[in-house]
């Protein structure tokens, strides 16, 4: 540990467990959350160590090792996956990307009044995002494993999945349709719209603290209010798309 | 017995399920106190991280059932209740143990077992 963890980052750690390091609480609670356990499960690991820490007066690291062994050691059970919440997930980023995109394609055949010339560069890099966020949500915890533990050959994967795209734009030039740009541009903002207020309306709804990470003898206030304080974390992904794509509108405006 | 007496690793991996279940089978507790019990049976430190994932184990099996009940003036404490099927795990254990201490005794004593033939 260097320096004294910031009291901000590790509250919630002070929280469940106040008699173990927060930087080691953490560690373990991202170990165990990589591995698939549940919210349960990590707070019944953490209440332990934490009991266990404050009787024999050790620190968490001289008794259990490093939360990576240690996780590794308890092989907790993986959290059964659902599949209609996944589908619910990978529905609504899809149809904001419908959206987004054909207002990117009228964007710069409105500013100086051409039709949208669709061609099979565009299609196929539909084909490849779609396929691309499936694929993600259905292995999402593989995914987040990954991107955690090799974050370089992560990196290089998304640069080569943008340099494909890219390729595909560029080198696919066959026209496939022309379109008006206005009721693309009408479709596109509906649709980016309808999707992004169905996000915003699910996490609305979405109960938080079903799977937040809580110790068994804690009151389901204290939980109810953590699961509170990092709502809006779940409006990131949902508002994304809108505010990028609404940054993409105004370059192409300005540069037209 | 000293409780500072170091074990081999590889005795204590063989030993500790058994000797943890016959704790536990004289009621129900919790983790500290186990590793507490092991330490003043002379069996030397064993570490929460070798510990805690056996009981997991134990629990994941039926052995043994959980509570939690909250700690005096401390964090709350998850307790361990040998089942039935743990009892008889231990039982299968203890017999087996014994008959294995007798012949590495044997092995161990040869002049002895010579003049028992």
């Amino acid at each position: 540990m260097t320096g004294t963890p910031s009291p901000r980052k590790y509250r919630f750690e002070r929280e469940l467990a106040p008699h173990v390091d927060p930087v080691w609480a953490q560690e373990l609670t991202v170990e165990l959350r990589l591995r698939g356990a549940s919210g349960k499960s990590i707070g019944e690991t953490l209440a332990e160590v934490d009991s266990h820490c404050a009787e024999a007066g050790e620190t968490a690291a001289e008794s259990f090792g490093t939360p990576a062994d240690y996780a590794q050691q308890l092989q907790l059970p993986e959290l059964a996956q659902r599949e209609t919440p996944q589908l619910m997930t990978v529905v609504p980023i899809l149809g904001q990307i419908f959206g987004m995109l054909p207002i990117l394609w009228a964007m710069p055949p409105l500013t100086q009044g051409e039709e949208v010339v669709i061609r099979t560069g565009q299609i196929t890099m539909l084909g490849i995002v779609v396929a691309a966020i499936v694929l993600m949500t259905w292995r999402v915890l593989s995914l987040v494993r990954f991107v955690v533990r090799r974050p370089v050959p992560a990196v290089l994967c998304g640069v080569a999945l943008v340099a494909l795209m890219a390729l595909a734009v560029g080198l696919l030039r066959t026209p496939l349709l022309e379109l008006a740009p206005i009721p693309l541009l009408i479709f596109g903002v509906l649709m980016l719209a309808i999707t992004t207020v169905w996000g915003v309306l699910r996490m609305r709804s979405a109960t938080l603290s079903e799977d937040m990470v809580a110790t068994p003898l804690e009151n389901r206030e204290a939980v109810n209010r953590r699961a509170e304080s990092v709502r809006w974390v779940g409006y990131v992904p949902v508002l994304m798309m809108p505010v990028y794509t609404a940054a993409l509108v105004l370059v192409l405006w300005l540069f037209a | 017995m000293s409780s500072e007496q170091e074990w081999p690793g590889q005795w204590l991996r063989g030993v500790l399920e058994l000797c943890t279940l016959r704790i536990l089978a004289d009621g129900p507790t919790y983790g500290y106190e186990v590793s507490a019990r092991l330490a003043l049976g002379g069996l030397g430190t064993v570490k929460g991280g070798t510990l805690y994932p056996m009981l997991k184990r134990f629990e994941a099996s039926g052995r043994v059932e959980i509570e939690w009940r909250p700690g005096e003036g401390g964090p709350g404490r998850k307790y361990y209740r040998l089942t039935e099927e743990g009892h008889r795990s231990l039982q299968d254990m203890s017999r087996q143990w014994q008959s294995f201490a007798q012949v590495i005794e044997q092995i161990l004593e040869p002049a002895a077992h010579k003049e028992e033939q």
